[in-house]
């Protein structure tokens, strides 16, 4: 199996089983194994359905999987949620997407080597420093030339008026707004044909409700902000690098 | 890149802290259903920015405090006023904790 590191994107995971379905965040995907960030505490061994996308990069991989524990929510870095391992016929198809989305990771380590173009983010945020942290990081994560332009949108109604002004690659945005929140906005996107494939992060200190509202109403992945900047400064660079390549999305199980 | 986050936006998070933490104790003073509200976006503000910089031990704290907030607001059985003025206080430690420099006078 050679058992390498695993995988530090966030993945949307859907995982049913005959009783329930939860729509989650998998994480530290390896050959063997994912964890899912979720409440839901199905007994160890029970058999589940996961289906593992990625915005733009990677097509819904349906995988068999067991549960086989469980973490207790530590800090609100260290997320509760459930210790999935594949079976054994879902072993190669997970070793082929843990592959491209290491490679996906390693290639956008070292970008952009030359000008990108322009890559356009609108941040949806209605909090003045963490907006102009999210910027500074930005200028830092993807440095010009080549690097993204980020638009700001203060609440749900000005960044559907930028929605329809510009076209974007890629929409952050916080749960909670004012007025209407981040997933009646998502919501709302989802529903819009122009909108409904446009990829979109969704960002919260708002634990378990505001995950299970962002990824329910349609958002592809979902990070907690004691995460965020790291990981979607990483998520990004993936992101933008992937949208400059010719070939465009690709499906993990071509990918091996 | 986290540690030049830090170091460039530490000092703005915690006198921005500091005067969301005295907005809120005002707005604790009047607890009715206004106030509070305004006391939870102000804790929510400083958990997702604590967040953003890294100050984990900042998080669960302001988030805790909220969620008491919340609880007084929507009159929940066991809201208690002492507690939650308790929990502004940890809140407020802690965040001096984060400063690398003795609290301002």
């Amino acid at each position: 199996m050679g058992d390498a590191e695993a995988v530090r994107l966030m993945l949307r995971a859907e995982v049913r089983c005959s009783e329930r379905a939860v729509i989650a965040s998998g994480a530290a995907l390896t050959e063997r194994t994912i964890f899912v960030i979720t409440d839901w505490q199905p007994p160890v061994d029970t058999a589940v359905s996961l289906r593992l996308s990625f915005p733009t990069l990677v097509d819904p991989v349906e995988l068999a999987a067991r549960v086989i524990g469980h973490r207790a929510p530590g800090n609100p870095g260290e997320a509760g949620g459930l210790e999935l391992a594949f079976e054994a016929c879902a072993r190669e198809p997970a070793a082929a997407l843990a592959a491209q989305l290491r490679r996906l990771s390693a290639a956008a380590a070292g970008w952009p080597a030359e000008p990108a173009g322009d890559y356009r983010v609108l941040l949806v945020e209605d909090n003045d420093l963490i907006r102009d942290m999210f910027a500074f990081g930005m200028r830092r994560a993807v440095p010009p030339p080549g690097g993204a332009t980020i638009d700001h949108a203060e609440d749900a109604e000005r960044a559907w008026s930028k929605l329809h002004e510009t076209r974007y690659d890629l929409v952050i945005i916080d749960h909670f707004l004012p007025a209407e929140d981040g997933a009646s906005l998502i919501a709302r996107l989802r529903r819009d044909e122009r909108l409904a494939r446009v990829p979109v992060v969704a960002i919260s200190v708002g634990g378990p409700a505001a995950r299970d509202a962002t990824l329910s109403a349609g958002a592809d992945l979902y990070l907690d902000k004691p995460l965020a900047l790291r990981d979607l400064l990483h998520t990004l660079r993936v992101l933008a690098r992937r949208a400059r390549t010719p070939s465009g999305a690709s499906p993990a199980g071509s990918a091996a | 890149m986290m540690d030049e986050l830090h170091a460039r936006f530490l000092p703005q998070f915690l006198a921005l802290a500091r005067e969301r933490m005295r907005r809120a104790r005002a707005a604790a003073a009047r607890p009715d259903a206004p106030a509070l509200t305004a006391v939870m976006r102000e804790l929510h503000a400083i958990a997702g920015e604590a967040g953003l910089l890294g100050l984990t031990a900042i998080v669960p704290i302001a988030r805790g405090a909220e969620e008491q907030a919340k609880h007084l607001r929507d009159g929940r059985p066991g809201a208690d006023l002492g507690a939650f003025a308790s929990a502004l206080d940890d809140l407020g430690h802690a965040i001096d904790a984060a400063s690398p420099e003795p609290r301002p006078p």
